[in-house]
């Protein structure tokens, strides 16, 4: 089961594989399904197993795509989940070197309420939000999301840079400081410039969070016109409606990109998550 | 969770000394015995004394608002009746309808009728005017003819002046007001029946001093008895905080009027802050302000986000909290002090089996919670367990394909299989009609619907704990299994006496992670059972969800809800990380 010292045989090795096999195509299945319905005609949901479309058409694809409100809904998308990386990324930055390098009175208490904050249950913040957002006018709104995306993007990108910049070694700036530059030149020359691969990394795993984020931004908007894909995806196979051919095309779209980023960028998600902790 | 493996089947190291409870700074309190039992004498005295003052004081508020509920009630009757004698019953019951718990408005327009027979036998035949009924009908309610019997005019008494008040017990508690009319020689009242107020304010500022005085008592014992510190004061809290309940409960059903004002709540929560600050933080804020000038270089980094937090966090958090204490109904907030949170934790008057009690939700939740980390850590932990075979060909090509669930947008996952368990068109019935089982109604009943959600979630998450292992099972060293399998132990040995203690650190933390996701995991309940059958598999937030955008905008009560979630998430990790931290040490 677990050692690695004994052979095993070639019935073994093949009952290995074809469990495998099983488990796989049981676990690929579902998303097979999807890229096959895209690509069949008609609305229905597929009535055999075959991963082969039924009439091979792109028709759906151009349906969703030509949607005269879908280049607004995709810009929607974009502004809410750059916003939010943008606000997130920027402020984490200075917090997250502070808390890295820098003893002060309340680092630990501070550090904590960062992971406190994201373990709110989602619908502790979004009613108040939601209240707030209503009086201030902001429902229907791409800034409003961003406000809101922003509130679990901060303390996440504070709690990944710091496990970074806790990498980074000190002597830098110590052999920086002997030289006289000051403490945000230290910063801003020595410590961000080192740290660019991890911002990145950082920035692009709030932009996909921000990009597959659906419930807050079906509550918070009512209007097509402000709708982001998710919410547009949701649509297609709704109470009333189930268009699954063009939520299978739309499902593809809007997945695909952020599937790359994720397989890109999986290794050192799982490093920030168990240095800290992330909101599901 | 699963089986979980004491420390002491740790491997041949030894653990680092058994180390002793950890003991919080022995603080230097009285160490004479005399001392510490007549300092728990005196705060046990204190405490009664307290407690008794209070009750006292509780009575006598609840009987003067009762007083002021049955005034108020027999002024308004007095009008009613004013009115009717001006313009006849039609015009002021339709005018009266809307007023502020109000049940119902008769007016009583026949007479005693005494029996032609038997001149003694006499009986009260009324025609009630109410919104629901005009005209003669005789009048069945009891409790209302004894009112009138006895207060307008009695059966054969002289008429007595003045409206009269009556509160009936109930069930339902209803309050009764009658005024005599003045008719030409017949027994005529004007009856209004109003629902009492059942839950008075729960007398904030009673409840908050009894908790003050429970901390304080609780810091008191803690200083006597430094060593059990924390048992202590846990135990003195929720002591006191009981005494408090059991304080407010018993009036709880008593009549008062509802709490205008979140004022005194307000001083209380300011109170019981302000001296936890004082007790718990002494010289922190000194501390503070001199540590921020000496740090200010690490405050004007953090400032940014911090400041960013405290808009986009702290002020919806606030709010939040806040908005537990108020009742949310047509567009208006009104203070409702702790209601909610009663409201909730008793069930809100619906039974234990129905979805929307609260302890039912909770056991769904936990349920959920429970089997979905159980399946995700062991589908995890096996797959990582057959992919780390260092024979097996082809590892990279399973492993990108594994993590496949984990890399789709969860809410687009969610949807795919809701169409999957379709009854008609979805693959699920269809790969179970290939075993000649008939097509399930997924959503129809509470298991099926329930399992549906399982298997979805499983699905979603098993790659993650499988990553999460895979990265564990790489950092053991092979040659201990070498030296295992020269001790002849046999693999399943080699598993739960090697493998599992050893993967135990990097488990813990993400079994912790992945409870939290899935207490929290909204978006599979909402798109794939939405609760259905009847908001049997709703889980809290979803709960929470519905009552705040689905159920007639009850803010107060979601946000009620919401609290109570994080409060039981709070503990729930606050005793996980003790655990750990007790644990840990031991295999590294």
């Amino acid at each position: 089961m677990s050692g690695g010292t004994r052979r095993p045989t070639l019935a073994a090795k093949a009952l290995t594989h074809a469990f495998l096999i099983l488990f796989t195509v049981a676990t690929v299945f579902p998303v097979v399904m999807v890229v096959k319905k895209s690509l069949s005609a008609g609305q229905e949901f597929a009535l055999t197993l075959s991963p082969v479309p039924e009439q091979p058409t792109l028709q759906h694809f151009k349906d969703v795509v030509g949607h005269q409100l879908f280049a607004r809904q995709l810009l929607n998308s974009l502004i809410a989940s750059v916003g939010t990386t943008i606000v997130g990324v920027f402020l984490a930055c200075t917090a997250a070197y502070a808390f890295s390098r820098f003893r002060f009175p309340g680092h630990r208490g501070f550090l904590l309420v960062f992971l406190v904050v994201q373990m709110f249950p989602g619908s502790l913040l979004m009613i108040p939000l939601y209240v707030l957002m209503d009086k201030l006018g902001l429902l229907d709104q791409v800034l409003g999301l961003v406000l809101v995306y922003s509130t679990t993007a901060i303390p996440f990108c504070v709690w990944m840079l710091k496990g970074y910049f806790d990498t980074i070694p000190k002597e830098l700036e110590e052999a920086a400081r002997i030289d006289g530059a000051s403490r945000f030149r230290i910063f801003y020359g020595i410590v961000l410039p080192l740290s660019r691969p991890a911002i990145a990394v950082t920035a692009l795993f709030s932009f996909m969070t921000a990009w597959n984020e659906f419930i807050l931004a079906s509550t918070f908007t009512s209007k097509e016109r402000a709708y982001t894909l998710p919410v547009v995806l949701q649509h297609y196979v709704g109470e009333h409606t189930t268009e699954w051919g063009h939520f299978a095309a739309g499902a593809i779209l809007v997945s695909i990109p952020v599937m790359v980023l994720f397989y890109i960028l999986q290794k050192h998600l799982v490093a920030g998550l168990t240095a800290g902790s992330v909101k599901g | 969770m699963t089986r979980r493996e004491g420390p002491s089947r740790a491997p041949r190291r030894e653990p680092e000394g058994h180390r002793s409870a950890p003991q919080g700074g022995a603080r230097t309190g009285p160490s004479d015995p005399k001392a510490r039992g007549a300092l728990i004498a005196y705060a046990l005295t204190a405490g009664l004394c307290l407690v008794v003052v209070l009750s006292l004081f509780v009575r006598a508020r609840n009987l003067r608002a009762r007083e002021a509920m049955m005034t108020a009630a027999a002024a308004q009757v007095e009008q009613f009746a004013a009115a009717v004698t001006r313009q006849g019953a039609a015009r002021p019951i339709e005018e009266v309808r809307g007023s502020p718990g109000l049940q119902e408005a008769y007016v009583i327009s026949e007479s005693v009728v005494t029996s032609t027979k038997y001149p003694f036998l006499k009986s009260l035949r009324v025609a009630v005017h109410s919104e629901k009924r005009r005209g003669g009908k005789p009048l069945a309610d009891k409790e209302v003819f004894d009112v009138v019997a006895s207060g307008g005019r009695g059966l054969a008494g002289a008429p007595r002046p003045g409206p009269t008040v009556r509160l009936s017990p109930g069930p339902p508690p209803r309050l009764l007001a009658v005024a005599p009319l003045q008719g030409a020689g017949r027994t005529r009242a004007a009856v209004l029946v109003f629902t009492p107020d059942p839950r008075p304010a729960p007398l904030p500022s009673a409840v908050w001093l009894v908790l003050v005085a429970g901390a304080v008592l609780a810091v008191l014992a803690g200083r006597v008895v430094p060593r059990a510190r924390h048992v202590v004061i846990g135990l003195f809290g929720l002591g006191f905080l009981g005494y408090g309940l059991a304080l407010v409960r018993p009036l709880v059903g008593a009549v008062g009027p509802p709490l205008a004002s979140p004022l005194p709540w307000l001083v209380g929560a300011a109170v019981v802050v302000g001296a936890i600050a004082v007790a718990g933080m002494k010289g922190y804020g000194a501390r503070l302000a001199h540590g921020l000038v000496e740090h200010r270089y690490a405050a004007s980094y953090i400032a940014p986000a911090l400041l960013g937090m405290a808009v986009l966090v702290l002020v919806p958090f606030v709010v939040g909290v806040g908005m537990a204490f108020f009742d949310h109904r047509h567009g208006s907030y009104n203070f409702a002090g702790l209601r909610n949170f009663v409201e909730i934790l008793s069930g809100g008057g619906h039974k234990i089996t129905d979805p929307l009690n609260f302890w039912f939700t909770l056991a769904v939740t936990l349920a959920w919670t429970f089997l979905n980390v159980f399946f995700h850590t062991t589908i995890g932990l096996a797959m990582a367990l057959v992919l780390k075979q260092p024979w097996l060909q082809l590892k990279g090509i399973y492993r990108v394909l594994l993590i496949i669930p984990w890399a789709v947008p969860n809410y687009i996952t969610a949807l795919i299989w809701k169409g999957m368990f379709h009854q008609q068109y979805g693959a699920v019935n269809h790969v179970l009609g290939a075993f000649g089982i008939t097509p399930v109604s997924w959503f129809s009943s509470f298991f099926t619907s329930f399992t549906a959600n399982v298997v979805t979630n499983t699905w979603l998450g098993f790659p993650f704990m499988m990553v999460i292992a895979l990265g564990a099972l790489q950092s053991i060293p092979s040659d201990i299994y070498e030296a295992a399998d020269v001790d002849g132990a046999t693999r399943w040995q080699q598993f739960t006496q090697l493998t599992l203690p050893l993967l135990r650190p990097a488990l813990f933390p993400a079994i912790t992670l992945g409870c939290i996701w899935t207490f929290n995991q909204f978006n599979i309940i909402y798109l794939v059972s939405r609760g259905e059958p009847g908001g049997q598999t709703n889980i809290l937030v979803t709960e929470a969800y519905r009552w705040a955008f689905e159920r007639g905008e009850r803010y107060g009560l979601a946000a009620a809800y919401a609290v109570l979630i994080f409060l039981v998430l709070l503990g729930w990790s606050w005793v996980n990380n003790r655990v750990a931290r007790a644990t840990e040490g031991i295999y590294e």
